[in-house]
């Protein structure tokens, strides 16, 4: 069972594919009472709250929903063709330091070269 | 199995819960559950003390020829009720034991205490305590005590006074209300408990326990814990009772599910996969 940071399960005939120790709203790690809610018509993907997190807008509700399905496409085994799977990017140390990049969409970007790393320094 | 029904006891190790929905099961901080999905029960980390005790039973004196004769018990004719402190404020816990809600402005989260739409919820709860066996042959051995409350409210009272140089504690105040069934749905029997209704149900073993609530869609085959069950579903004794909750059936082990303990996994086998809106209640002994 692969863990991940970003919120998203895949549960299917086979088990617990893929967890979450993390929520997909927050972003924290969740503790006790935490919610596993199904994704609408994606019958084997969902995403998890914290437990004070169980009330959403709609507006959070359908963002998180879309954040699911579009890591979900990109998690699909048709789509590891030698570009790094999304799912782990949140835990990449270039993804964390990326000022591009936001859990919502990650996106992968050229490492900073030394003379950038000395200019934010 | 060795049964420890005599045991000495000390402090509190933690307090779950969880909201109760329209029917009266447990589901999460919310009370809410959309099918297909699952929840544990809430930790109320932290907790210090919970006082919470029957009351004393009505007491009726008979006096005649100018002296006492006899006295008889009646049942109490109040709610055990008390109060429950904890060295953390938690507002997720508060708004969802008050109904109302917190907000989070700028810097701030923030709730109202008092509210005038407040809407004590009912709640299950579970309160564990560690004990040393007095089983001969076992004594000194390290068993989970506590109770084990099927329907209570419980409402944020604010904190103990701010002190100088002094902890301070968030404060509940909790009543009890009589259940006729566990928080799984299994009903109290005369056969079985003696009782057709209750309040608290005090209870030991050699491991804590906790719950864990599904609603199922018709398609969802697996659920995971919260915590490490303490075995599986055919060890002896049982470490994890799935049950069906609208009518308390104890589903039956390897054929309607199975445990996998390394992943916490609960699996329900085809055939048994629950449907739509059927509430599962998953009670289990977990490793502390």
């Amino acid at each position: 069972m692969e863990l991940n940071k970003v919120g998203f399960v895949i549960k299917n005939s086979s088990g617990v594919e893929v967890f979450s120790t993390h929520s997909a709203l927050s972003g924290v790690q969740v503790g006790s009472g935490a919610i596993t809610v199904p994704v609408p018509d994606v019958p084997e993907l969902y995403y998890r709250l914290d437990a004070g997190e169980g009330r959403l807008t709609d507006a959070q509700r359908a963002d998180v929903e879309q954040r699911a399905k579009d890591w979900y496409a990109a998690h699909q085994p048709s789509n590891a063709s030698g570009t790094p799977d999304p799912v782990y990017a949140a835990d990449n140390p270039v993804m964390k330091r990326s000022r591009n990049f936001t859990a919502a969409t990650p996106t992968w970007e050229t490492p900073p070269t030394e003379a950038e790393k000395k200019s934010e320094d | 199995m060795t049964s420890h029904p005599k045991f000495d006891m000390t402090g509190i190790k933690r307090m779950d819960f969880a909201v109760l929905d329209t029917n009266g099961y447990p589901a999460g901080l919310t009370g809410v559950l959309a099918n297909g999905s699952d929840d544990g029960f809430y930790r109320l980390e932290g907790i210090k003390t919970a006082d919470l005790s029957m009351g004393n039973p009505d007491l009726v004196n008979i006096v005649g020829d100018g002296k006492f004769q006899s006295a008889y018990l009646f049942p109490p004719a109040a709610a055990p009720q008390g109060t429950i402190e904890g060295a953390i404020y938690d507002m997720n816990a508060a708004v969802a034991l008050d109904g109302t809600l917190k907000v989070t402005k700028g810097h701030w989260d923030m709730h109202v205490l008092g509210g005038a739409e407040a809407d004590y919820k009912d709640a299950a709860a579970i309160f564990t305590g560690w004990g040393k066996s007095k089983t001969a042959g076992y004594r000194g051995k390290t068993v989970y005590w506590g109770y084990l409350v099927p329907k209570m409210q419980m409402v944020l009272l604010g904190t103990t006074p701010m002190q100088e140089r002094a902890a301070v504690q968030a404060r509940f105040f909790a009543a009890i209300s009589e259940a006729d069934k566990y928080p799984w749905g299994e009903a109290f029997l005369l056969a079985d408990e003696g009782v057709t209704g209750g309040v608290m149900i005090p209870y030991v073993g050699v491991y804590p326990m906790t719950m864990h609530t599904f609603v199922g869609n018709g398609a969802a085959t697996t659920v995971v814990l919260d915590e490490t069950p303490a075995g599986n579903d055919t060890a002896t004794p049982q470490a994890v009772f799935v049950y069906n909750a609208t009518d308390g059936a104890l589903l039956v082990t390897t054929t309607a599910y199975t445990v996998t303990v390394a992943t916490k996994t609960i699996t329900f086998q085809a055939g048994n996969i629950p449907a739509a809106g059927k509430v599962i209640e998953i009670f289990y002994a977990y490793v502390p």
